[in-house]
């Protein structure tokens, strides 16, 4: 189910109204359980097998390490082997017979042809880290095993996060469950903004852009200056529709009396590659942090030295984001960002670095270092990337130049709501804590009102899943 | 809660300030209404048919009007009179009402109605009817016109009546097309020389309410410079700049339920297009238009939409009206094809009279 349809806003409300009636935990969270379920499985209702699979071995065996301290280890990896092993399956084992077949194809030898692919259960990729995260936490001693199977059911399913994220970590979500819970209605305007903003981001931004993203794309030869209009609508698209998913996600949460935490805070607002990563997925940063990076060795030798533990965290999170070399690529790009931004901060004198000026330019420079890494996240055909790595700005002529400008402007004129969020957040937000409320709610419906005329008279007559339902 | 106030006080403010805010949000963009001029019913057409009582009416959108060049097809015809009713983006919901509130409203007896169509739209009724196409539709229609709106009620399911009940809230919803020409006007200031003179002088005109300031300059040699740019630029993504990948869904883009004539026939204007041309003694030829070859220059269908368009020709002849399909036509060729199924202009001509070769027993 996605959250722009007609069918989500009647669930929506359906559960809503239900759930608050119920008034008591139990049945509410019963209630809950059962309507992310549907949510779920509304499209493919095998899929909900998968889930139910992952999430009962990761209870299962939390409650194995509690009762056999001793056996901790292998429960631990138990619950990591099938949890992996589903996301492997059904994520992965295309990906892996694609390279056995080309490597085979590449000594002679013919590959494995029939052989029975099986379609990507949306979601998966992320519930099953959500669900890890508490046997690994667990494991480690930071979180008390659950015994309730209900609850936990819900902290794995939960349907405003369950398809696209934030992930969330079992700390946060799971004691938010297990409390009463009471409808606040001087929230309700905020998850409602939330909401609003989400879908203008969504409908509007995104969804307009991505038609020039995708036109571009889809040419076999462009030239340079539009090549780079395209990936400039494309870093405008992807932050855009992963964020307002988020928002909507928090909002619809709020609404239900659950704070979920944010997963961006103005990455392209970032000043480092470090920087960008804690603005940017800030739910899957954190986890491939504390469960990958941290037990690698982190920033000591490790099991590899300080780079090779930062790359290989690198590799897998771009893994993580997809079954292809691109997006292993894109990963690699951002762990060399960050391991050639550690070797040479040392280089500037830390006044210059901390200086407003300097952050002037680190600010514009970050933010072009990720617009040209999202050229190898968007663009699967390496064959293609070469292509366009080779491509000449001399090349090109004064048309192409003026068509890319043109294009360039039309992205940037849907995105310019994007940038006065920026500015606000950056500059307005923090004056306006300290106002009345009533003025900041007044200042608020107003930008409601003009996000609703903007939904009607702007959103795209094309419209397509949130990015992030293929991850 | 300040001190000393009552909690029920606060919940049930905080109650009336977010219901008051829903409202507000919800009623703002309703406030936007249409003037009384532009969802009345476009009488123009009508005028003109009566005026001018032409020999030959075609009706149909861009697939028409990137074939057929009226004035070249006149002179084919020896000064016999053409009228094009084409709407770009229309389907044959827009034609049957051109038909109903046009053709026959006039009085006229053309020689001939010509419909020009792609594939299965004719039995697609409510394709482009919502949304900003409904606007369209509240121009061309009637409110006497009972028929239409039995079929399009039988048709329209659960979302698509929500989504009518949204636009007539919120008429807004129909300038959409204005905002996309603005925002594209907006971004060729950098890129054409003069718009940002050509703004200006917009600007002005319209704070000073007085038009005559946009005599100063020439508004259609404007116009005609941001066509050019955005034909050039369109013109990049041609099907032949297209990578192989994205090619295929230039080829087949209908619904599978769409292919089953049998099913989908009696739920379409397709029976009232035929009822209004027998009642007013019409000779009706349906004009199948041949869709953009594949690369190598062939034409492929599937085996059902081969299947559907000889259910659609037997039945549009048992009704005694003419069926002519271009589909697999020798003289068409794929160099011919601009963008998608459109021809480029400069062999619009050469269809011309490819068209009135092949239907020279009509033009008799």
């Amino acid at each position: 189910m996605i959250f722009h349809s007609l069918d989500f806003l009647i669930f929506f409300i359906v559960v809503i109204t239900v759930y608050w009636a119920l008034r008591r935990r139990g049945p509410q969270n019963l209630f809950l359980l059962m309507a992310s379920y549907v949510f779920y499985a509304y499209v493919h209702p095998w899929f909900s097998v998968l889930i139910l699979t992952t999430t009962l071995v990761n209870f299962y065996c939390a409650l194995g390490m509690e009762k056999s301290q001793e056996r901790k280890k292998r429960f631990l990896v138990a619950a990591a082997v099938v949890s992996l092993g589903v996301l492997g399956a059904f994520k992965y084992f295309g990906f892996f017979l694609d390279n056995v077949n080309a490597v085979m194809g590449l000594v002679g030898l013919g590959g494995f042809d029939n052989v029975m692919r099986l379609a990507l259960p949306v979601g998966i990729s992320f519930y099953t880290f959500q669900a890890l995260s508490y046997t690994i936490d667990v494991y480690k001693g930071e979180l008390e095993t659950r015994r309730n199977l209900p609850e936990f059911m819900l902290f794995v399913s939960f349907f405003p996060q369950l398809v696209a994220g934030p992930i969330e970590r079992a700390g946060n979500l799971l004691p938010q469950v297990e409390k009463e819970r009471r409808f606040d209605i001087r929230s309700a305007p905020d998850a409602a903004f939330l909401i609003l903003w989400g879908f203008y981001k969504k409908l509007v931004i995104a969804d307009n852009v991505a038609i020039t993203a995708n036109k571009i794309f889809g040419l076999e030869n462009p030239s340079f200056p539009v090549l780079w209009a395209g990936v400039f609508a494309f870093t405008i698209q992807i932050y855009a529709d992963f964020s307002a998913y988020t928002d909507i996600a928090r909002g619809c949460a709020k609404l239900l009396g659950f704070d979920i935490v944010k997963n961006f805070d103005h990455p392209y607002m970032a000043n480092s590659p470090t920087d960008f990563w804690r603005r940017w997925h800030i739910s899957l940063s954190n986890w491939i942090r504390d469960y990958l990076y941290i037990p690698l060795g982190g920033a000591r030798k490790g099991v590899f030295n300080p780079a090779g533990n930062l790359i290989v965290t690198f590799l897998l999170c771009g893994l993580w984001h997809g079954a292809s070399w691109n997006f292993v690529f894109w990963g690699f790009y951002h762990g060399m960002l960050i391991f050639l931004h550690r070797l040479l901060r040392g280089y500037i004198p830390r006044a210059i670095r901390r200086g407003r000026v300097f952050m002037w330019v680190r600010v514009p420079v970050m933010f072009l270092l990720t617009m040209f890494g999202w050229l190898f996240f968007r663009e699967t055909d390496f064959s293609y990337i070469f292509k366009y790595l080779s491509l000449s700005p001399f090349s090109a002529s004064a048309f192409q130049y003026r068509a890319a400008l043109y294009m360039f402007l039309i992205t940037f004129f849907y995105s310019i709501p994007l940038w006065g969020h920026i500015v606000y957040s950056s500059l307005g937000a923090g004056r306006l804590k300290n106002a009345p409320r009533g003025f900041r709610l007044a200042l608020k419906t107003a930008f409601a009102v003009i996000m609703a005329a903007g939904l009607l008279l702007l959103s795209s007559t094309v419209s397509s899943d949130f990015i992030y339902f293929q991850f | 809660m300040k001190s000393g106030e009552k909690p029920g006080n606060s919940s049930i403010r905080d109650w009336l300030l977010f219901i008051a805010i829903i409202a507000i949000v919800a009623a703002a963009p309703a406030v936007v209404r249409q003037d009384s001029k532009s969802a009345a019913f476009d009488a123009k057409p009508l005028e003109e048919l009566k005026a001018q009582a032409p020999d030959y009416i075609f009706i149909g959108n861009s697939m028409l009007e990137t074939r057929i060049v009226p004035a070249r097809l006149e002179e084919l015809l020896g000064g016999r009179k053409v009228y094009m009713l084409s709407d770009p983006g229309s389907m044959s919901a827009v034609w049957y009402l051109m038909l109903k509130n046009y053709v026959v409203e006039s009085g006229v007896k053309p020689d001939a109605v010509f419909i020009f169509f792609r594939t299965t739209v004719l039995t697609e009724p409510l394709r482009r009817t919502h949304g900003r196409y409904r606007k369209r539709i509240d121009r061309m229609s009637r409110a006497d016109n009972t028929e239409f709106w039995a079929v399009m009620n039988e048709n329209e399911n659960f979302s698509d009546r929500v989504g009518n009940v949204v636009t007539e809230m919120y008429p807004v919803v129909g300038i959409r097309n204005k905002i996309d020409r603005n925002i594209s006007g907006m971004a060729m200031i950098p890129v054409l020389p003069g718009e940002l003179g050509f703004l200006k002088t917009r600007i002005v005109s319209r704070l000073k309410r007085d038009r005559a300031i946009l005599k100063t300059i020439n508004v259609s040699e404007r116009m005609k410079a941001r066509d050019a740019l955005l034909q050039d630029v369109n013109d990049m993504f041609v099907y032949d700049n297209l990578k192989k990948s994205g090619r295929g869904d230039l080829e087949e883009s209908e619904s599978a339920e769409a292919y089953d004539f049998a099913k989908s026939v009696d739920r379409s204007f397709l029976p009232l297009v035929m009822k209004e041309a027998r009642e007013n003694g019409l000779k009706l030829v349906f004009v199948r238009v041949q869709r953009r070859p594949s690369a190598d220059g062939s034409v492929r269908e599937s085996p059902e939409l081969v299947q559907y368009t000889k259910d659609l020709k037997e039945y549009v002849e048992d009704g005694g009206m003419i069926f002519h399909d271009f589909t697999g036509d020798p003289g068409i060729t794929l160099e011919m094809y601009r963008e998608g199924d459109h021809i480029a202009e400069e062999y619009m001509g050469y269809y011309t009279e490819l068209f009135r070769d092949r239907l020279r027993e009509v033009f008799k």
